[in-house]
């Protein structure tokens, strides 16, 4: 039986109303029952293209379009978002701003509410799309009481109530923790194979999207860049990189070993294409070893990075407890110290009290007992403003702190609460500002640049602080492969230049790549501290953490009986132990 | 947030929210007709009430002191302002802060606008009643009804759904601002700006910017988003949408809007149809037998004449007679001195506080 096609869109373009043309020329169609990826940098057209499905556009936002779009029969241009609501149903970026009331029962009520169904069906409509997303016994919580995931899932259900024929998610998991993001990513999959609905994922996690998505459709510049089955699309790898698409690190390291070794490609296309998972590379990688094609040749790892033995941070048995009707305890007992010139990464779930701790640098929050010191000062006898000239925090939203007329004047403000003269305000900015490669813009109106943009203004406007201990907040909310990359060779430029890094991240390729230490942090409290190839060992405590090493460190761990010695993190590294063999 | 919803289950919580906005109408009703000052007992009966209404919701008195909190400068403000204008309560000057005389044709001082008078101060007390009756069942509506509560209930009086929807939103994003604020302020800090450290002047000066600034922009990009969500979910697709509430009047509804009305009976039979108005007497009579009392206790138990000579001694005191002597005026008679005291511990007290918070960091 033919598979009846739910979604037909064809030479799609789209110019948003006095705004720059969005999509050109798309063409694709989807199946019922399919899961569709959609990969693309920010600004690739994505969001505009889940908008176009749903009727968004153009209801709420106005264009010129050509072309045909299809759903379910139905034209998005002729047809009311309210008959296409019912068919279609969105989940957002940001679940907080898709909450529409106070509490997740109304929140899940409101979809069907609206559509006037009888009171009965949507309690039971509401029941099941609880039960799909895992969220039963939260219905009386307000959405400040709910974890990123929690909150995602409600997003997803109150979705789900609508009882759609197609799912069309953006970006859902951009501001979870691996774990969230498994969880939402399973309930993905479950709709699909049981319900038999019709997703679309736009996304950055190429490896969730690899290992679910039937389909995987490549954007850039609002023109289709590939499209075609994961294997098919991933084994691009040359084009995916050069548009800010980053495949699945096992993939990649597949397409390097390509490039190194002749006949590798052949050898991995006759298996059934590019592998995607870390148990289809080490199928692949221990068979080819065995057969003698490829050997494993060890070579030494640099030795860590020395730092001096200056300590910089101090944080001394500190617990801290929110005030609330019930106090909440963020941080327990926390110690740790820092010195100088280290490059140091907390890791950890949504909530685990990463955030909490770095604002105790700051002095922020102030710590319930223990005491943190900044280069010796005791950090609760100094004001937050008076911190600030040693100790930089980029926060994950550059919108709390933008407000200034042009980026120039932005990263003059803090410069003048330090009261420095006007020569030097000048020069810091300009050096500030070439660090981040923003000199183009200094005359713009912050809000105008895009959300990556906006964060490099507020890393150029720490920069210029000259500070000691440079502090990342996530890297990776709302930025795409490339953006977090730019914010992590910042910080570590800056440590280059002899300051410290902490970085807070959930993202494990990342903090593999670039930082030295990990702390990982569970339930408020620290469970592991140590060289990020050790802490990439403790499988136990990673797993209570919620959290999963980087693909490239579970390959070389599995592959230990081979002759990979130790744990690497980095595909360049693994690409360098292997050779061609002797047949 | 103070002044959110919590779950707990009492007998308001269960009740018709439109009961409760019926109570709120009824109390701006009864405070718009309290204009004099033997009134006063009569919004003291409506607070007291207001008060039991407080306890059968369980809501926290900390809140009230919240609001009280809030309040307090405009109380401040009603009572000085008052205190110098309103000229046709009791004329005992309470105390001369200034000279600002009205002069008649002959010269005689008619006026002086720079007494505080008794009977101006009580002129005081009766607005901040009135501002209290109001304030006080606000609470009691917003703590106890659960949103989807409230909204069905507006519902079924057919007000729009727009409209409804606006108010649910506005409820929503008061503590989302709270919290974006709160943000804002924190990654101001992180860039050196102290506004903690500022001083009033300077605070006006220029502190808001930064924060309202950041916070407006927010805030526009949170209703756009919200647009999307809301359209995306069919808002506005039927007249008539499903409620999920059961909304119709249940006895203990009929039992507490009976009790309002014979509440509010009652306070109108005593505004205006009660001769002697019997409260007022029974409030001074009250007050005046309690402050006899007190008087006569502290007397025969020499405290008196301990405040008396402590005073004298405070007087004799060479920097602080000055001050002490400026308020040792009429009714504050033989005791200008500790007043004037006490009134300097606080100012110190404040001045040092501030002072003690927190020093300035110098970077090597």
């Amino acid at each position: 039986m033919a598979q009846q096609t739910v979604v037909k869109i064809e030479n799609l373009t789209f110019t948003y109303e006095r705004g720059p043309l969005a999509l050109e020329d798309v063409n694709f169609e989807v199946s019922k029952g399919e899961i569709l990826g959609i990969l693309g940098s920010n600004g690739a057209g994505k969001t505009t293209l889940c908008f176009h499905l749903n009727g968004i556009i153009p209801t709420v936002f106005s264009g010129v379009e050509k072309g045909r779009i299809e759903i379910h029969g139905l034209d998005p241009w002729e047809t009311p978002i309210i008959e296409l609501s019912q068919i279609a149903s969105m989940v957002l970026q940001d679940p907080e701003t898709q909450f529409t009331t106070t509490n997740v029962e109304s929140e899940l009520q409101f979809g069907p509410c609206n559509l006037g169904i009888d009171r009965d069906e949507i309690i039971r409509r509401v029941e099941w799309a609880a039960k799909v997303c895992g969220i039963i016994g939260l219905e009386e919580r307000k959405p400040k009481e709910l974890s990123g995931g929690q909150k995602q899932r409600v997003a997803l259900a109150a979705g789900l109530t609508m009882l759609p024929k197609v799912l069309i998610l953006d970006e859902p998991t951009s501001q979870l923790d691996p774990v969230g993001t498994t969880e939402v990513f399973d309930v993905i999959h479950e709709l699909s194979k049981k319900e038999e609905m019709t997703i679309l994922i736009a996304s950055h996690k190429t490896e969730e999207v690899a290992r679910l998505a039937s389909k995987i459709l490549v954007l850039h510049e609002g023109k289709v860049a590939a499209i075609g089955t994961p294997k098919e699309v991933f084994s691009q790898n040359e084009l995916l990189s050069n548009i800010g698409v980053n495949p699945p690190a096992v993939s990649t390291l597949a397409s390097k070993l390509a490039e190194k070794i002749p006949g590798f490609k052949q050898k991995y296309e006759q298996s059934g294409g590019i592998p995607l998972t870390v148990d289809e590379t080490y199928s692949l990688l221990s068979g080819l070893i065995e057969q003698g094609f490829l050997k494993v040749e060890w070579k030494n790892l640099p030795p860590p990075p020395k730092y001096s033995s200056d300590l910089v941070l101090e944080v001394d048995n500190v617990t801290f407890e929110y005030p609330a009707r019930v106090p909440v305890t963020a941080l327990k007992n926390i110690s740790l110290s820092i010195h100088r010139g280290e490059f140091v990464a907390i890791i950890g779930q949504n909530g685990s009290g990463k955030t909490t701790l770095v604002k105790h640098f700051l002095g922020l929050l102030e710590a319930t007992e223990g005491v943190v010191r900044v280069e010796g000062e005791d950090v609760s006898e100094l004001t937050t403003g008076s911190i600030a000239k040693s100790v930089s925090l980029i926060l994950q939203n550059p919108d709390y702190q933008l407000f200034s007329i042009s980026v120039e004047k932005e990263l003059e403000f803090g410069l003048r609460n330090l009261g420095l003269p006007e020569k030097e305000i000048k020069e810091r900015v300009n050096s500030a500002l070439k660090e981040v490669d923003l000199e183009d813009v200094r005359d713009t109106f912050p809000f105008r640049l895009s959300f990556g943009d906006r964060r490099k203004v507020a890393a150029a406007a720490g920069i210029a602080m000259d500070p000691d201990i440079f502090i990342l907040d996530e890297p990776t909310t709302a930025q795409d492969y490339r953006g977090r990359h730019v914010l992590c060779q910042i910080a570590s430029r800056m440590r280059d230049q002899g300051k410290t890094v902490v970085m807070i991240s959930h993202d494990m390729d990342l903090v593999a790549q670039y930082a030295d230490r990990l702390i990982i942090m569970t339930d408020a409290e620290i469970v592991a501290d140590g060289p990020k190839r050790e802490i990439f060992e403790m499988h136990d405590i990673m797993e209570k953490a919620f959290l999963k090493p980087p693909q490239i460190s579970q390959l070389s761990q599995k592959m230990k009986d081979y002759g990979i010695l130790e744990t690497l993190v980095t595909i360049d590294e693994f690409v360098d132990c292997l050779e061609l063999g002797g047949a | 947030m103070a002044f959110e919803y919590v779950k707990k289950d009492t007998v308001l919580d269960r009740m018709n929210p439109l009961v409760k906005l019926l109570y709120m109408s009824l109390a701006l009703l009864l405070v718009v007709q309290c204009t004099s000052i033997s009134h006063i007992s009569i919004l003291l009966i409506w607070i007291a009430v207001a008060t039991a209404w407080w306890k059968v919701g369980q809501v926290e008195l900390k809140s009230l002191g919240f609001l009280l909190k809030l309040l307090s400068f405009l109380f401040i403000f009603l009572f000085l302002v008052q205190g110098l204008t309103y000229r046709f309560g009791d004329p005992t000057v309470f105390i001369k802060l200034f000279d600002f005389p009205i002069l008649d044709d002959l010269g005689h001082v008619i006026l002086n606008y720079g007494e505080i008078t008794v009977g101006g101060l009580m002129y005081g007390f009766l607005i901040m009643l009135r501002v209290i009756a109001v304030v006080i069942v606000v609470p009691i509506f917003t703590m106890t009804s659960p949103m989807n509560k409230i909204s069905g209930s507006l519902a079924k009086m057919k007000v729009p759904q727009k409209i409804i929807f606006m108010f649910i939103t506005a409820m929503r994003f008061v503590p989302l601002v709270q919290e974006s604020m709160d943000n804002i302020i924190e990654a101001q800090k992180t860039r050196g700006f102290d506004i903690d450290a500022a001083s009033m002047f300077q605070k006006l000066r220029r502190a808001y910017v930064p924060i309202i600034t950041p916070l407006l922009l927010l805030m526009f990009r949170r209703a756009m988003d919200l647009e999307v969500a809301i359209n995306a979910r069919a808002f506005g697709a039927k007249k008539d949408r499903t409620e999920m509430e059961d909304n119709s009047f249940k006895a203990r509804d009929y039992i507490a809007i009976f009790f309002i009305f014979a509440l509010f009976a009652f306070e109108m039979y005593l505004l205006y149809f009660e001769p002697t108005s019997i409260t007022w007497v029974y409030l001074t009579l009250f007050v005046s037998a309690s402050t006899t009392a007190v008087g006569t206790f502290l007397v025969t138990a020499g405290v008196f004449v301990f405040i008396q000579q402590l005073n004298q001694f405070i007087l004799s005191i060479p920097v602080l007679d000055v001050i002490g002597g400026f308020l040792n005026q009429n009714i504050l008679l033989g005791y200008g001195g500790i007043v004037a005291v006490i009134l300097i511990v606080f100012i110190v007290y404040k001045l040092v506080r501030r002072r003690m918070k927190k020093k300035k960091r110098k970077k090597a």
